[in-house]
């Protein structure tokens, strides 16, 4: 898996100012959610939710994934360099992986959005615990992979 | 009005990703390849999203509640517990075998990458089966194992 990275990164000061401007449409985004509908923009939690509420709890997060779908679908048309349309990993463990991260975002209370930007933006003490936690693991994981030779 | 606000929160969300370059599994591995070929971007892009969020936060509290209604539903634990911890570390391990979040997986399937179908599948099964009503006594009996190994350790 190592090296298998489709283009180089680059350091440069305009592609970390892009990143960051991207992140701050996203804080916005989230930030209206919470405005307008007083809800916490976690996509796991909402993906989740969706699948065990009834009536309008469902629909508004239906309507949501739509929404993450049609973004998707502009992101794939206008902006494909930022889609892989190909995955390096292989699908029995990317089924592995979708299965891990399912059950780690619900058994952890929430995934990078939900805790790493909006329990972060919060200052939730649990939030910063799960961001570090996730990072330090998947730190691990990897380098334990990688010592195994990779999934590609 | 909910719904259009909900869909156009998914949209801008999606694009933010794309934008930001979320939606490259290579990204978030490089995320946690930190001992190697280290990829600063996630670090960035939250850098950009949590004080714009923070305002947001700030203003809902302000107002006393949301504009579409009163109820503002937010968490209310404090504790960093073993299940909060067992389960970010099962994330952080699926992170590491695909480099996929949860949101860049649906941008994807969006956009029409064929290997999101699995993984989004993969994905909806383990939030599903993972509600505590279902994992419920499994869980309980693991995080109290892992909360007592974790007291009775060196540290």
């Amino acid at each position: 898996m190592a090296g298998a990275a489709g283009d180089t990164q680059s350091t440069s000061m305009p592609v970390q100012l892009e990143t960051l401007g991207a992140g701050a449409l996203f804080g916005a985004g989230a930030g209206a959610l919470l405005l307008l509908h007083g809800r916490i923009a976690g996509i796991s939690g909402i993906a989740a939710q969706a699948l065990e509420t009834a009536g309008s709890e469902r629909a508004w997060r239906l309507w949501f994934l739509a929404g993450l779908l049609a973004g998707g679908a502009w992101v794939g048309w206008r902006a494909s360099a930022s889609i892989a349309f190909e995955h390096v990993v292989r699908t029995p463990w990317l089924l592995l992986a979708g299965l891990a991260i399912g059950v780690g975002a619900r058994v952890g209370n929430g995934c990078t959005s939900g805790h790493g930007v909006c329990g972060v933006g919060r200052l939730s003490r649990r939030s910063m615990a799960a961001v570090v936690t996730f990072s330090a693991s998947g730190a691990l994981v990897y380098r334990l992979i990688a010592a195994c030779g990779g999934l590609s | 009005m909910r719904n259009v606000v909900a869909a156009g929160v998914g949209v801008v969300l999606a694009v933010a990703l794309g934008l930001g370059r979320l939606t490259r599994p290579e990204v978030i591995l490089g995320w946690v390849d930190v001992l190697g070929d280290w990829d600063p971007t996630l670090a960035w892009f939250m850098s950009g999203a949590a004080p714009v969020y923070a305002l947001a936060h700030r203003w809902v509290l302000a107002r006393g509640g949301p504009v579409l209604g009163r109820e503002l539903p937010l968490p209310t634990a404090a504790a960093v517990d073993a299940k909060l911890v067992l389960g970010s570390a099962l994330f952080g391990a699926g992170w590491a075998l695909g480099g996929v979040c949860p949101g860049p997986a649906f941008t994807s399937l969006g956009a029409g990458a064929t290997w999101a179908v699995p993984f989004v599948l993969a994905m909806m099964l383990g939030l599903w089966a993972a509600a505590p009503r279902r994992l419920g006594a499994g869980i309980e009996l693991v995080t109290s194992l892992g909360f007592t190994r974790r007291r009775a350790g060196s540290f």
